[in-house]
């Protein structure tokens, strides 16, 4: 079960490479200044995009270009950990998303508690008691230690 | 001479004061149990704890700062030993010679050499810091903005072309950073500039979210992989945690030969810990006697690289506090936290702040004497009470890092802009770029564009002012070699490499 170790270096250029130029773009298109030299503020990204572009372009000519249909080609047949990674951050941005979302509407206790019982089921598994004392004492003791000890105000429960 | 004595005697009088003795051990703890978290290091262990110290004032939050720093280096070897994984790239060397002892029985005497050499090699890099830190502040107040502008250029492309593996790479993260940083409102001349119509992102992306998405997201993303592999089993019963006086013999010299190594290192952008503890290893393989032994439980082979390790993390401090200028991925983190607090550091901050900058310092010794005191007797314990739950502790750093990043400005935008950075640090850790250089340009980006255009402007347009002093010069000439030598070291390995296989 020796894994061919696989070089990003190709994808990840072009990928720079767009980036440079798409920020060029945008560098160009900065509205002007209306005190002091008009082009003041479009110097430095301008600047910066080039020298992005430049550095994306001397990253493709180094790189191994027969790599770049294999990267995809690994990804499809990525093993079952890697997939499992995959699952796990992705399930993680969502439930950050979602936390993010009910966050203002139902306050910080509801909303971190929703985002720890769902993280614990993904890293612990099913220990129900264990997932939920940690979500509990979690998202009441950091209320309790922003508001009280730290000063710092949290949106509580909603209906308090 | 006498001033400085004067400084630090007065720096100690503050550090000393119950609650900070207080603030320093807590946070050693907390920093302890974040560095033990395999995949997690010092980073990541000041910037999930930084919103703790919000509220405390600038003083008091560099001394707990400075605690869950030592706390999180002194952690991080724990899990080396212990079970093989180093919390971060500097606790490596660890694992060489630490993991060995701890597999033949000696996991007693490995615990507690690493504790004393940290120890050491922390209070001997201190001792260099108070010598160094004012000289080297007031040279840096002769620098006009175009000198400032190059010694940033310089640091940074020392710290990209460093970057282990790829140079190019090491410069796409840092223009990326500097890219992050021109977001938002632009000082100078009110101009919008990539702000996408979003209210939040006029004020520009604030650096402790790019911190804390890249340095906890990012890094429990990656930690996730642990979980999928199961956990290891640390040892978790231990006989008395100290070293024969044999073992103190073969590495004494090691530690305190090692401490200066490392202090220098550490100071110099870019290198950091990691080369720190690797140099010292193998310094210490070459000289020994026993080079065989090396691998296979060499007490001096760990010994070595702890107090390396130490002594840069607090060389590392150098440019950091004097230059206004991080070096390394943590000292970025405790900037962006000073920054917060309303203090630039920089050459101004010893003649501005010295209330602030000499507790700091005071503090790094009464740290060392308080870790080793928590790690040595108490790290069966410590140890215990970790060796369960890393499943339970990394939910508990995503959320930290969540509330953290709320804590800052208040609004939910800053959760959206978190996960994308913490699945940006993910990625670029699968493709190999080193986010350490774009941490730095994120904090450093906006000092760097407007000492730029103050340079051009006192020159009125005349980019000749780049040129015109021989400090500028010779800031050119570092920032040359530093992206001409890794080149130049590279060729040289590839042709070695060619004339190898052309002899087989």
């Amino acid at each position: 079960m020796k894994k061919e170790k696989i070089n990003f270096d190709g994808l990840t250029a072009i990928i720079v490479m767009v980036l440079g130029i798409a920020y060029l773009f945008m560098s160009l298109a900065l509205p002007k200044a209306s005190i002091g030299n008009a082009m003041d503020p479009i110097y430095f990204p301008l600047g910066l995009a080039i020298m992005l572009i430049i550095i994306g372009f001397l990253l493709f000519v180094k790189s191994d270009k027969r790599q770049i249909p294999k990267v995809f080609e690994a990804m499809q047949h990525r093993s079952a950990k890697d997939k499992e990674v995959s699952r796990m951050v992705a399930i993680t941005c969502v439930v950050a998303i979602v936390y993010g979302l009910i966050f203002e509407h139902v306050g910080f206790i509801l909303a971190t508690f929703f985002f720890m019982i769902s993280i614990l089921f993904l890293t612990n598994g099913k220990k129900i008691l264990v997932n939920t004392l940690v979500a509990s004492i979690f998202s009441v003791g950091i209320f309790a230690l922003f508001n009280y000890a730290l000063g710092i105000p949290l949106p509580g429960l909603p209906f308090l | 001479m006498i001033e400085i004595l004067q400084n630090l005697m007065s720096g100690f009088l503050i550090a000393l004061q119950p609650y900070h003795l207080f603030l320093v051990a807590f946070g050693g703890i907390l920093g302890t149990i974040v560095g033990m978290l395999p995949g997690l290091g010092p980073a990541t262990g000041v910037a999930v704890l930084i919103p703790i110290t919000f509220t405390m004032g600038p003083t008091a939050a560099m001394i707990t700062m400075t605690g869950i720093y030592y706390g999180a280096m002194f952690g991080g070897s724990r899990s080396s030993i212990l079970i093989n994984t180093p919390g971060d790239g500097a606790a490596l060397a660890a694992t060489f010679d630490g993991y060995p002892m701890a597999m033949k029985g000696k996991a007693e005497s490995a615990l507690a050499i690493s504790a004393i050499a940290s120890f050491i090699g922390g209070t001997i890099a201190a001792v260099l810091l108070v010598l160094l830190a004012t000289p080297v502040s007031r040279f840096a107040l002769k620098f006009g903005p175009a000198e400032y502008f190059l010694l940033m250029v310089a640091a940074l492309s020392m710290t990209a072309s460093m970057s282990k593996g790829n140079q190019l790479k090491g410069f796409v993260s840092l223009i990326v950073g500097l890219m992050i940083a021109t977001i938002g409102i632009d000082a100078q001349s009110g101009v919008k500039r990539f702000t996408f119509d979003i209210l939040e992102l006029q004020t520009g992306i604030d650096f402790l979210i790019v911190i804390i998405g890249i340095y906890a997201l990012g890094e429990v993303f990656k930690s996730f992989r642990s979980i999928a592999d199961g956990t290891k089993k640390a040892q978790n019963k231990f006989g008395r945690i100290w070293i024969s006086k044999d073992d103190w013999q073969r590495s004494k010299w090691p530690i305190l030969r090692s401490a200066p190594l490392g202090f220098i290192i550490g100071a110099l952008p870019g290198a950091g810990g990691t080369m720190a503890s690797l140099m010292s290893y193998n310094n210490e393989k070459q000289i020994s006697k026993h080079p065989e032994e090396f691998g296979e439980g060499a007490i001096e082979g760990l010994a070595a690289p702890e107090s390396a390790n130490n002594a840069a993390s607090v060389g590392a401090l150098i440019p950091m506090l004097t230059l206004g200028i991080p070096g390394s991925g943590t000292t970025a983190v405790m900037m962006g936290a000073l920054l917060m607090l309303g203090i630039q550091p920089g050459p101004l901050l010893f003649t501005q702040h010295p209330d602030i900058a000499w507790p700091l310092i005071a503090s790094m010794f009464i740290g060392n004497i308080i870790l080793a005191i928590v790690n040595i007797p108490l790290a069966g314990i410590l140890v215990r009470v970790l060796a369960i739950p890393a499943k339970v502790l990394y939910p508990i750093v995503l959320g930290l890092s969540f509330v953290g990043v709320y804590a800052i400005a208040g609004s939910v935008v800053d959760f959206y802009l978190l996960v994308i950075f913490g699945l940006a640090g993910f990625m670029m850790k699968k493709v190999n770029i080193p986010t350490a250089p774009m941490i730095l340009a994120v904090i450093v980006g906006n000092t760097m564009e407007q000492s730029f255009r103050q340079a051009i402007r006192i020159s009125d347009g005349e980019l000749g002012i780049f040129v015109g002093s021989t400090l500028a010069l010779s800031l050119i000439g570092i920032t040359i070699l530093s992206i001409g030598f890794p080149m130049l070291k590279e060729r040289l390995s590839l042709r070695k490499e060619k004339s190898a296989t052309e002899a087989v």
